[in-house]
Formats: C-alpha cells, structure tokens, sequence
C-alpha cells in the first residue's frame, strides 16, 4: 500500500510544524520527557499509518497520546512520577547558567508540576491544553466538552491552580 | 446596564470572541467601571497562571522522520502476518467443519505427534552460567528490557562488529526472554552488571528498565566515545557518555 505523495508532503510539514508543541503539552502533562517524547512520536506514527489527514488534526493527536498515556499507566500500574520525587528526571538546564539559577529554575518547575498534580486529570488538562495554544473549539473536542463551558471551566481551573500554589508556596512572583 | 460575566470576559482576554462579540465586549468595558476593574484582575490573573505554566517548557528532543517512517511501517507488516495466518485458521476450521471432512484427521494426527516432532522451543532460558547471556539477530532495531528497577548496577552497552545482539546478566539469576527485535531480562533477583552488545550499523537501540525508556541509540546517534557506553542504574535515569 503506497502513500500519496501529497499525503508524505504533508506529513512532513506538519511533523516539523507540530512535533515540538505536542511534545510541550505532553511533558507538561506527564512531567516526564521520556514519556512523552514516546507518546508525541506514537501519536505522529499512527498518523502515518492512517494515512490521510483526520479534519482536526491538533485534536486528533492529543486524543491519540492521551489514549497511550492512559494504556500505558493502565497495564504498567505506573504512578505519574512528579519531577521533585525524580530530580534526575528534570532536563539540564542550558550551558551558561549559573548553579543557583539551574536548582532553582528546576525548584520552581518541580513546585508547579506538584501544584499541577494535585488538580483532577480534567482541570490539569485543560489549562496545559489552553497554555499550550489550543483554542476552545480544539479543547472541546479533545476532552470532550461543550465548546461554550471551556471558558467557565478554564476559569475555575485557573482558580484551582493558583490557590493550589499560594496555598503551598505563597503568591507568584 | 447588565455587566459581562467572568467568562466572557476571559474569553475576549482569550481572543476567543468574534469581532463583532469583542467590539460590544470593549464597548461595554469603556463605559462600565467595575467590568473594566474586574476585567483587569483576571487579565491580572491569567498573567499569573501564564507565567507558573511558562516554567514548564523542555528542550525538544531530536526525532527523525525516518525514525517515525521506519516504526510506522513495522506493526503493518505485522498486521498482515497475523491476517495470513488468521485467514489460514479460518480456513482450516471450515474445513474441518465440513461432514467426513479428512481435515479432522490430519488434524488429530498432526495434534498427536507435534508435541514429539517439534518440541517447544523454551522461550524462557535459564542462564546455565553467572554469566549466560542470549543473542538475537536485529537488524532494523532492538529493544531490551530489564523488567524491573532496580536501586544500583550498571548496564554495560558496547558497539561491536558482530551481526546479532547480545544481552547478558554479570551474576544474580536472570531470566531471558526474546521477541521481534526484543530482549526482555526478567530481573527480579537482579545482577550488578549487564552487558549489551550492539552491532555497529544497528540503526536503533532502546534499553528500558522497569517500564521506562534509560537510553535510546536512533538515527540522531549519541556519541559513543570509545565505543562503549556505562549506564548507571542508581541513577535511573542516567546517560552517562
């Protein structure tokens, strides 16, 4: 079975156009780079083998990770490893930093990923979605939901996160 | 005067509104003071969340097309293994359904001598030694799995000029077992060391322990300085050059 060409065109584009925000969200979500560099390449993979493009493309990749990610925590009973209980799991920081700016810039993310962990799988998910650059027709297909309580919803997310930090860490900087 | 609920006002911050939705929405903010003030705080809010959220960003790793063309086409040319051999039983059960069909025959025949014809190949094979080990021939890709985690050892991978890949436990009691481009070391009563060897031209390598990816060989090669890479398991996460 061969791919048209125009689909390999394609396929290509949107790997170099998508990969890394999928990527993004995905780590944000999973707080695992591993993780989700594996789901990000087992969403674009099934794509492929598709081969053709489904009509909400950004939705239908983050409904396939999602689906992996769920298989996967559900046959290997894993938790999600928050970055503060695995330091070693925290991405180097750039050559150049000073020691202190890398240990706290890797504090402060194992503080918001904590803070994240702590929201129910929905709430979590739609903030990193909207962060990510999702708009709200896109987050409503994908979790799924009414299009028109996104914004109620984020908001009350939003709410949930930011008492959740100050509860534990005080206002943001 | 009604005034804008919070939502509405998060989604014209959001750019989520039509045009002709925002222009009311602005309209409205100039001539009400406390939308305008409320609006403020949840611009003021969300700028909060945003700046929390930015601390989230990762370095993108290095992933190649041809990495995903190559594992794309792989699960097809299973599917259609399975296929034919699900095809092959489908049709040997009609057969086999059809009255004074001879295929139940050959069938009780071929049931009654496999098992001294063909002796299972064991799957699961004990080291016979500390230092047993298993090969299996990878050309396209390999992955080797060591079941569980474990808090100290090293793995030991090693680029070498042989065909196969080679996997074995320096002590404990490890069993092996291989599939497709698979090695899987069941490592329950673990060993110190274990050692990996890789053919050199072996386009991709993945070692996982307990579950999660330690170190992977792609396309976008890792150095290997001398041919030899030590991987730490007390670091679990460790890629030592």
């Amino acid at each position: 079975m061969g791919l048209g060409r125009q689909f390999e065109a394609e396929f290509i584009r949107l790997f170099r156009d998508r990969f890394a925000g999928l990527f993004q969200y995905l780590a944000r979500l999973t707080g695992d780079v591993d993780t989700a560099s594996d789901l990000a390449q087992d969403a674009f993979i099934q794509l492929y083998q598709r081969g053709d493009l489904p009509n909400d493309l950004g939705p239908w990749l983050v409904t396939v990770a999602h689906n992996r990610w769920r298989d996967q925590q559900r046959s290997q009973q894993r938790r999600l490893r928050l970055l503060d209980a695995h330091p070693g799991s925290v991405p180097a920081p750039t050559a150049g930093d000073g020691a202190d700016v890398m240990v706290e810039a890797a504090e402060r993310r194992a503080r918001v990923q904590a803070v994240l962990e702590r929201l129910p799988e929905r709430e979590k998910q739609l903030l990193l979605l909207h962060h990510s650059g999702y708009s709200y027709r896109e987050i409503a297909l994908i979790l799924p939901i009414a299009e028109t309580s996104v914004g109620t919803l984020l908001r009350r997310a939003g709410a949930a996160f930011r008492q959740a930090y100050e509860d534990s860490h005080g206002t943001p900087d | 005067m009604a005034h804008l609920i919070d939502s509405e006002l998060l989604a014209a911050e959001h750019g989520e509104l039509t045009p002709g939705a925002t222009a009311q929405v602005r309209s409205h903010l100039e001539r009400c003071g406390l939308c305008s003030e409320r609006f403020e705080r949840l611009r003021g809010e969300q700028r909060d969340i945003g700046g929390l959220l930015d601390v989230l960003t990762f370095p993108v790793p290095s992933v190649s097309l041809d990495t995903i063309r190559r594992r794309a086409r792989r699960p097809r040319r299973l599917v259609r293994a399975a296929a034919a051999i699900g095809t092959l039983v489908a049709l040997a059960s009609a057969a086999a359904a059809m009255p004074r069909s001879p295929v139940r025959a050959w069938l009780a025949r071929i049931w009654a001598v496999a098992p001294e014809a063909a002796p299972a190949t064991p799957r699961v094979a004990d080291p016979i030694s500390p230092t047993a080990g298993i090969a299996v021939s990878a050309s396209a890709g390999v992955t080797i799995e060591l079941l569980h985690g474990q808090e100290g050892g090293l793995i030991q991978v090693i680029l070498a000029d042989r065909p196969d890949v080679t996997a074995r436990a320096v002590g404990g009691d490890v069993g092996y077992r291989v599939g497709r481009e698979r090695i899987v070391m069941d490592n329950r009563t673990p060993a110190k060391q274990y050692e990996i060897e890789l053919p050199r031209r072996i386009p991709e390598a993945t070692v996982r322990v307990g579950g999660r990816v330690l170190w992977r060989l792609s396309d976008g090669r890792e150095p290997f300085g001398n041919d030899t890479v030590r991987i730490s398991l007390s670091l679990q996460r460790g890629r030592v050059p």
